[in-house]
Order: C-alpha cells, then sequence, then structure tokens
C-alpha cells in the first residue's frame, strides 16, 4: 500500500468515524495502526541505508583489489629476473613439504605394524607345542649347512623342557637332555619360482611335523607338493637312520620320497630343504 | 550455481557407475593388465589385490584433488607418484602385519601399484581438475570397477584351474570351497599365464558386446523418440496449414 492510498484511506475513516458515536475510540486504533505504518517505513528505510552501506564496501573492496593489482604491475618490472628462479622454488617446496609429510606418515605406521619376524616364529612353535613361548630359545649352534650348499637351514629353534622336569632345575640350551625338540628353518632351492622354506620339527630324533614358512609357487599347480598329503611322507621318519631322502617312485624305504607329477620343481625344493635338516641334524656336535 | 541435491545424486551416481561399467578401467580402458593377469589366479588374490588398489585410488585421489591448486604443473607427475607411493607403502604395511597369507600371495604386484596405470591415470586425468567429493567418488567407481573386474577373472580361472570357488584365507576369515573331484581334473592352463590371456581376451570381448548392445539400443531409442517428435511437429505445422 503506498502512502497516498493510506491517507486517503484515513480520511474516509475519519468522516465515517465522525458519523459514528464511538469517535475517540476509533481514533485511537487509528492513531495506532498510524504509529505501526511509520515505524515500518523508518524499518524499511533503515535496511535500504544498510544496503547502501553494503554496497559502499563492495566499492571500496574493488578499489582496494584494483589498487592491489596496480602495486603488482607496478611490482612487476623489479622481480621479472627471478621469476623462473621463484617457480624452482616453488616446485622444491611443494615436494618438500609432501616428501616430508608422507615420511612422518609412513614412520609412524611402520612403527605402529612392526613385525618382529623372530618373534612371530617363537611364537607360533609355543602355540604348536602349546607350551610358554618363553621355553622356546633360537639355537644358532645347530645352525650347520653344506659349504656352498644352496638349500641350507636359516634358522634353528629349540624348545626346551618346563622348568623343574630336569635335575638341576632350569633348563639350557647347552645340555641336550634339556631339549623337548628342535625346529629348523629350512630353505629349499630348486623351486619354481624362488625357494620353498619350510619349519620342520624334530623331537627324538624323529620329524613330526612339517609346516610352510613361505612360498611363491603357483596356486593349484605346485601347490600340491606343499600340501600335508605330500609333506607327510616325511613326517615319522628316524633322521638318525636316513643317510638322504631320494626321489622314488615304488621305493618303500623311509629315504623314498614320491613327488608329484607337475609339481616335479616344487616337490624338488622340499626335498632339498629336508635334505638340508638332515645334514644339519646330523653334523650338530656332540649328543642330540 | 548451486546444484540441487537430487541432482548432485544424479551426478555422484553417473561417476560411480562410468568407473564401474561404461569405463571400467580392465575391461573398457585396459589399464593396469600385467597385474590383472599375475595376481587374478584366484578370487581371493583379486579381491585383495582390488580393494588394496581401491583405496590406494580413493586416498590419492583426494589428495591429489585437494592439492590441485597447490602443486605446481612442472612437478605434477613426481609429486602424484609420490602421494600414491606413500600409501601404498602404507596398504603394504598394513597388510604384512595382519594379512600376512594375501601379503604373500600378492607378491611384487602390491608395491607396483605405485605404477599402476589407473590411479596415475585417473589422478592426471580426472582428480587434477575435479572438486575433492567428486574425485573420492570417482576412485571408489574405478577402484570397484578394478575390484569386479579382477574377481571376474580370478573367479573363472580358479574354477577351471584348480577347481574351488572362492577358496583361500582373507583377514583371517576362511571361505570358498574346493571341490574334490574338480580339482582332480583341473585345466592347469588356466592358472598358466596364457589361460590369464585367454580369460581376459573371451571376457572383453564378452563385456565390449554386451555394453556396445546396449548402448545401441540406448541410441535407437533415442532416435525413435526423436523421429515421434518430429512426426508429431509436421502434423502441428499441417494443422496449423489447414
Amino acid at each position: 500500500m503506498s502512502n497516498k492510498e493510506k491517507t486517503s484511506n484515513m480520511d474516509i475513516q475519519k468522516v465515517k468515524v465522525n458519523d459514528l458515536k464511538m469517535k475517540e475510540q476509533e481514533m485511537k486504533e487509528q492513531e495506532l495502526k498510524e504509529n505501526a505504518f511509520t515505524e515500518q517505513v523508518q524499518e524499511v528505510k533503515e535496511k535500504e541505508s544498510e544496503n547502501f552501506d553494503a554496497i559502499d564496501k563492495i566499492d571500496a573492496g574493488m578499489a582496494n583489489l584494483k589498487a592491489m593489482a596496480e602495486t603488482k604491475n607496478g611490482d612487476e618490472p623489479k622481480r621479472k629476473l627471478s621469476r623462473s628462479t621463484r617457480d624452482i622454488l616453488k616446485c622444491i617446496i611443494v615436494l618438500t613439504v609432501i616428501a616430508v609429510f608422507a615420511g612422518a606418515l609412513l614412520g609412524t605406521i611402520n612403527y605402529l605394524t612392526y613385525v618382529d619376524a623372530d618373534a612371530a616364529i617363537i611364537s607360533e612353535i609355543a602355540s604348536h607345542y602349546s607350551v610358554s613361548s618363553e621355553l622356546v630359545r633360537k639355537d644358532e649352534s645347530r645352525i650347520i649347512s653344506q659349504d656352498g650348499a644352496k638349500s641350507y637351514i636359516e634358522d634353528c629353534f629349540v624348545v626346551l623342557k618346563a622348568v623343574g622336569s630336569v635335575g638341576d632345575g632350569t633348563p639350557s640350551i647347552g645340555n641336550p637332555i634339556d631339549v623337548d625338540a628342535i625346529i629348523y628353518r629350512a630353505v629349499g632351492s630348486g623351486a619354481y619360482s624362488g625357494t620353498v622354506e619350510l619349519l620342520v620339527f624334530v623331537s627324538d630324533d624323529v620329524v613330526t611335523d612339517i609346516t610352510v614358512y613361505a612360498q611363491e609357487e603357483t596356486k593349484g599347480i605346485g601347490s600340491k607338493a606343499l600340501a600335508v598329503s605330500h609333506l607327510s611322507q616325511y613326517i615319522g621318519v628316524n633322521l638318525s637312520d636316513v643317510e638322504s631322502f631320494v626321489k622314488s617312485n615304488d621305493g618303500t624305504a623311509d629315504s623314498d620320497i614320491e613327488f608329484i607329477s607337475g609339481a616335479t620343481k616344487t616337490s624338488t625344493a622340499v626335498n632339498n630343504a629336508l635334505n638340508a635338516v638332515l645334514y644339519a641334524y646330523n653334523n650338530f656336535g656332540g649328543a642330540r | 550455481m548451486k546444484r540441487s541435491f537430487k541432482q548432485n545424486m544424479i551426478k555422484s551416481g553417473a561417476i560411480v557407475s562410468n568407473g564401474i561399467i561404461t569405463n571400467n578401467p580392465v575391461f573398457r580402458l585396459v589399464l593396469g593388465t600385467c597385474p590383472v593377469l599375475a595376481v587374478t589366479t584366484s578370487a581371493v588374490n583379486g579381491l585383495g589385490m582390488g580393494l588394496a588398489a581401491t583405496f590406494v585410488l580413493l586416498c590419492s585421489n583426494m589428495l591429489v584433488s585437494a592439492l590441485r591448486r597447490v602443486i605446481p604443473d612442472k612437478v605434477r607427475i613426481p609429486a602424484y607418484v609420490l602421494i600414491i607411493a606413500t600409501f601404498v607403502t602404507v596398504v603394504q604395511m598394513v597388510l604384512r602385519k595382519f594379512i600376512p597369507s594375501l601379503y604373500d600371495s600378492l607378491g611384487i604386484y602390491l608395491p607396483l601399484i605405485v605404477v599402476n596405470c589407473i590411479i596415475l591415470a585417473r589422478a592426471e586425468a580426472f582428480a587434477s581438475t575435479n572438486p575433492v567429493l567428486d574425485s573420492a567418488l570417482d576412485g571408489i567407481g574405478m577402484g570397484l570397477g578394478f575390484t569386479a573386474a579382477l574377481m571376474l577373472i580370478g573367479i573363472i580361472r580358479e574354477f577351471f584351474g584348480s577347481g574351488s570357488f572362492f577358496f583361500g584365507e582373507l583377514a583371517g576369515i576362511k571361505m570358498g570351497w574346493q571341490f574334490s573331484a574338480l580339482s582332480d581334473f583341473s585345466m592347469s592352463i588356466f592358472i598358466l599365464p596364457a589361460g590369464g590371456f585367454l580369460v581376459f581376451g573371451l571376457l572383453m570381448a564378452a563385456v565390449n558386446a554386451l555394453t556396445d548392445y546396449a548402448q545401441k539400443k540406448k541410441d535407437k531409442a533415442t532416435q525413435m523418440r526423436k523421429s515421434e517428435i518430429k512426426a508429431k511437429n509436421e502434423i502441428k505445422s499441417e494443422e496449423v496449414a489447414l
């Protein structure tokens, strides 16, 4: 509603009010309405002035920007010489910052996911014999390999008898009677890809179990020679009775091993690893 | 102009499905063929490799996109490789710690994700010019497409080559079935590289034929609609003329 319409309305209403008897009341109402109207008008005016202020601010900002751009343009001739150096510097800084962040991140994650290979094997052995991992020790004196052999013993662990079960109380690696079992980590060469690493569990001269520690053989082909059905040929063999394990298709002796056709290379690697164990076991000086 | 919620949803859906179907990195873009053929001897390997690559794709796409105004053009490739290598090494360390069996079976192809063409290509072609959210969606779509393709090839090669279905162990969970009757008559060629090429080629042909068929159908439908509209317009103009 525009101002004029409102005033004309007011005029008409005033006439009506004159005609009516309740003059004063109407007048009061009218006054209230008028006040409300003037307030509204004021509000609108205030908003308008605010808008104008905002526009002024934007204008000022634009002017500032223009001024900044001008000063930049003015500065350019001075810095022109160092522009390429600045680009290179920027490249170096960006790459350095990324590299530093990457290094920090990798360091943290490496710390959090650190795997101690020895500790992992020891806990595996401990759970295999269900003894406490304190009884499993690394025994480097038993790591014996033929000179220049491609298949060799990488690591050797012994499981000691429990405290109190032996004569003088505390068992030690040095005393053969205290040793319950010997576990060899044997590396067999001649595999299809790389080597085959086995954990061979020996106790009382007899191979009690063989597990695959690491291998990269083809799944479905070479892996057949790493299955329990193939490895079980070695289990139960008394190591002190055997000269060496040999490939044989119809042998009945403990040392005769039937290779798996199609997985000859993996079978060879497994056999080499077991022969390395045999060598290490039978060439360990002194009593076993 | 700000897009509406519905438009946003449609666009993000299109980005994700683009990676999985229309521009599948393995079958349509033919990227990263080397790890595809080497790793897919079993479906579990494919799944593990795919998920690792998806994680790297997602992270590197987001970071490259976030830094797209900061990284100078001259050194963008070294910067991308640095970012990707960081995430790959993270994946490698985490896998070695928590899923050693998968870590062993992926072998050399895990660190080779660094130079996987899919990840570099998406960083260069998409993430370096698009906002963070879109790049993340693109990473997810492309990664899932890669995973799906690897799994598909893996399932077929594993079934014919070693007579098992999804057999293996992932994150300590044993899954899948070994069919003892089938494994005695398995065709080893499917496990070997030659069988990998065979399955890969046949699958690519099938996928391409399917997508081409779908595209033709779509084109035909749009053409029909166009001709209908034309016919209607002609009728209208005739009416006007009358």
